[in-house]
């Protein structure tokens, strides 16, 4: 309320209006005060026009005629000197009676009482008269001078009676005159103080907003620039200035740094604890390169890169060690020493201006690939961008281009394996595999898969399998009335954020396969972190009706905590156990506590790599009731194998030594 | 700017007009040779520093270089010829210019003290006759202090108890 007010007088109009109201203010209040002044200063006249006095000195002139008279009747004779006393105290009356006649008329125009003046001006007549005609009876003289001097007497107490009430009522509008003024005075200082204080509001927020302003223009500036925990130059700027540098072909060298180890930093000691390796990190790279100019930047998370005005390899090398010694030196923090260390990519210029055009995107593709290139080869160590890499980054290039182009055209083909229930070996489902053929001929999954997680293209090939494998299967399910389920594989990142509910729910629509015939395969991982949002995210898909498989248990960590955290309904055992159970005790008896333990957990197992007779013998006398292998199918192309399984399922074989 | 010149030049001469004397048109006393007269009895008296007295007549006061002026007075609407001498002129005759100030007296024992600033600031006429009779008590005389009215009104020092009538004594002040 407040703020709209003060942003109403804060306009043109406002201001405008404001100060009119001022002028208009101070203006009215200059005429009241000098009304009220002039009112005073009238009133003040009364006084000085000496009404008050005439009166008071009228009655001493009284009093020198008394003293003549009295003069007069001591000696008993008008002598010369005595006439000239009796004169000179007579005119004095007279002038007196003059100023009087005047003021009476003044202040009190409308009283017929006999005034003073007249009383003076009767004895200066009664006097006149006698001494035209002669003073024969002194006695009687002063017998009737002493009349009129009592007459006049008691004239002039009632005029000065009057005149006191008149002062009175003046003093009393003079101090009523005072107070009113003094009311007027505060209400004006009131409005002024208030006009005062919004003005200075109105000020103040001004010039609060103009500093909050100019402090988030600056931090705005500095963010957009620089990276607020390290202070170092962020990827905009160094963006900017590597740019430059190539556009004016200067020798560059580029060196990626990516900290090994900072996650489980992170994880195990909090996000302070990664701040500071984050923050040290940063100052060590910055350190590092002080000497011989160049610019350190933090790109992302853990990611920093270094910039240098050299394309010499060598040099880049020296580079390249003394960071990789900086920053292995353990960090303490509170106590404890957090170590890390980096893996780095080294590249110049020239190699990239070489091999595939000098542009910041570039050098920057290739500073990844021999980034990559280092964590592969072990971590904690540097690799320069060379011609070998260069190779092997065309071929990866090509490669996940060509990958890109599969999964959004379809060029992934769909391929089943059958699962089976044991001992009759009838095929009850497939488990979908993704194949890929590049220029007629198979890649294999192990390394387009792994190409795909690393360029963050599996969940789209786990979506696309979704959709595929769930439409052949209802497909084919409705065309000969079969029960095949089918079981899709699904990497853990789906949980840290994904729509893979809707995604799942979107294919089984699509598709019309009922959701029990649907199993997702996880696979163990250490990778899920947040496992409320995993069994939030599992016990939706089981809401939808689908059943969750745990993929290759026994190969990894093979938690227990895993196992009762994933809420599956079905644990499927790795080939790896299944290798050596034919003559490993010890592996038989982990199969058999497998099965007890998913027994109690009330999941099914299901066991992979059934390659002959024997293993198949062997875990159907542990009590095994469902497999998957060779022995009983390859995958196939999706069609081929659910012919095949149909044909198996009309006319069952038993597999047996 | 150029709107707020006017104003300015209004406000300057709103305060010139504040401050500068008004302007008077006076004619003041002007210099008349007098015809002896009986004059009614009365008597100024000036008393110097170390006591000594001199009384004047109006006969005596005479005899200094004589004025008259046409002006009207508190005390009458109508204008009359006042003549007399210079209160100035009867001063200087005596040494008393440069005193710091004189106290006069009236017969009705009215009493008022001048400071030198302002018999020298205006022109104070000791009149002993009006319209060419001798002046009598009646009219506030015999001798009464007269200023010409535009004057009177427009001075700075003087007011309306410097016209002393019935004039008695002039005692220097020290």
């Amino acid at each position: 309320m407040l703020h709209r007010l003060l942003d109403g007088f804060a306009t043109r109009f406002g201001v405008v209006i404001a100060v009119l109201a001022g002028f208009v203010l101070c203006l009215s209040a200059g005429v009241y005060f000098q009304s009220g002044a002039n009112r005073v200063l009238k009133s003040h006249e009364v006084f000085r026009q000496n009404h008050v006095r005439d009166g008071f000195v009228s009655i001493s002139d009284m009093l020198r005629l008394t003293l003549v008279v009295d003069e007069l009747v001591a000696s008993n004779a008008l002598t010369p000197a005595l006439h000239d006393k009796l004169l000179a105290a007579l005119d004095i009356l007279y002038v007196r009676a003059r100023s009087l006649e005047t003021r009476e008329s003044t202040l009190f125009p409308d009283d017929d009482a006999e005034t003073p003046s007249d009383a003076i001006f009767a004895l200066v007549d009664f006097v006149d008269g006698t001494m035209a005609a002669g003073v024969h009876d002194i006695a009687q003289l002063k017998l009737e001078l002493l009349w009129h001097i009592e007459n006049t007497r008691s004239r002039l107490v009632t005029f000065l009676d009057k005149m006191r009430r008149q002062e009175d009522k003046f003093l009393d509008q003079q101090a009523r005159e005072v107070e009113q003024q003094a009311r007027v005075v505060g209400v004006i200082f009131l409005v002024l103080a208030a006009a005062m204080s919004i003005s200075l509001i109105l000020l103040r927020k001004e010039i609060v907003a103009r500093h909050a302003r100019a402090r988030a223009e600056r931090r705005a500036d500095y963010l957009a620039y620089f990276d607020a925990l390290t202070t170092l130059p962020n990827r905009i700027q160094f963006t900017d200035k590597v740019e430059k540098r190539l556009k004016k072909k200067l020798p560059t060298g580029v060196l990626l740094l990516d900290l090994d180890g900072f996650k489980a930093v992170n994880d195990t000691y909090g996000h302070a604890a990664g701040d500071a390796v984050l923050k040290t990190t940063g100052d060590r790279v910055a350190a590092a390169i002080a000497a011989q100019g160049g610019i350190a930047a933090r790109l992302s998370g853990d990611e920093y890169a270094v910039c240098v005005p050299f394309e010499d390899v060598s040099v880049l090398e020296f580079y390249a060690d003394s960071l990789l010694e900086a920053l292995c030196l353990p960090i303490d923090f509170e106590g404890e020493r957090l170590e890390v260390q980096a893996s780095i990519g080294v590249v110049a210029s020239e190699q990239v201006a070489r091999c595939m055009g000098l542009t910041f995107s570039n050098m920057m593709r290739a500073g990844d690939f021999a980034l990559y290139a280092s964590k592969e080869g072990g971590k904690g160590r540097y690799t320069v961008y060379d011609d070998a890499l260069e190779v092997k980054f065309s071929e990866r290039r090509g490669m996940l281009e060509d990958l890109e182009a599969a999964i959004s055209d379809g060029g992934l083909d769909v391929y089943l394996q059958p699962k089976v229930h044991l001992p009759s070996a009838v095929p009850y489902g497939f488990e979908a595999l993704v194949r890929w053929q590049r220029d007629g001929k198979f890649v294999s999954p192990d390394i387009f898969v792994t190409l795909a997680e690393e360029a963050g293209l599996v969940m789209d090939i786990d979506l696309f399998m979704l959709s595929q494998a769930t439409r052949i299967i209802a497909e084919r399910n409705a065309a000969a009335g079969a029960t095949f389920s089918v079981s899709v594989n699904l990497s853990a990142l789906h949980f840290n954020g994904s729509n893979i509910v809707e995604d799942v729910q979107t294919a089984l629509e699509r598709s019309g396969l009922p959701p029990e015939f649907l199993t997702l395969e996880i696979t163990e991982t250490v990778q899920i972190h947040d496992w409320e949002r995993v069994r939030h995210v599992l016990a939706q898909l089981g809401a939808l009706g689908c059943k969750i498989a745990i993929d290759d248990f026994g190969s990894g960590y093979s938690s227990l905590a895993y196992l009762r955290n994933m809420l599956a309904d079905e644990l499927k055992v790795d080939r790896t156990l299944i290798e050596e159970i034919v003559h490993s005790q010890e592996s038989q008896h982990v199969l058999r506590a497998i099965c007890e333990l998913s027994s109690g957990l009330d999941m099914s197992v299901i066991v992979e790599g059934i390659e002959d007779i024997a293993q198949s013998e062997v875990i159907q006398k542990i009590g095994c009731a469902r497999a998957q292998g060779y022995l009983y199918g390859r995958p196939e192309p999706a069609e081929l194998a659910i012919d095949a399984a149909l044909i198996r399922v009309a006319a069952p074989q038993t597999y047996a030594s | 700017m150029p709107r707020f010149s006017s104003f300015k030049l209004a406000v300057c001469a709103a305060l010139v007009s504040l401050a500068s004397p008004g302007v008077s048109l006076a004619s003041g006393p002007s210099p008349v040779e007098l015809t002896q007269i009986t004059h009614r009895p009365a008597s100024l008296t000036l008393v110097m520093p170390g006591g000594e007295q001199v009384e004047y007549t109006p006969a005596a006061l005479e005899q200094l270089n004589t004025y008259e002026m046409t002006t009207r007075t508190p005390w009458r609407d109508d204008e009359a010829v006042f003549q007399g001498v210079l209160l100035r002129d009867l001063l200087e005759r005596h040494g008393m210019a440069d005193v710091k100030a004189i106290r006069v007296r009236a017969e009705n024992d009215f009493t008022i003290t001048m400071d030198r600033a302002v018999w020298e600031g205006e022109s104070f006429l000791i009149a002993t006759r009006v319209d060419g009779r001798p002046h009598s008590r009646r009219e506030r005389g015999p001798i009464q202090f007269v200023l010409d009215w535009d004057a009177y009104r427009n001075s700075d020092v003087a007011d309306e108890n410097h016209l002393v009538w019935m004039a008695a004594e002039i005692t220097v002040v020290e």
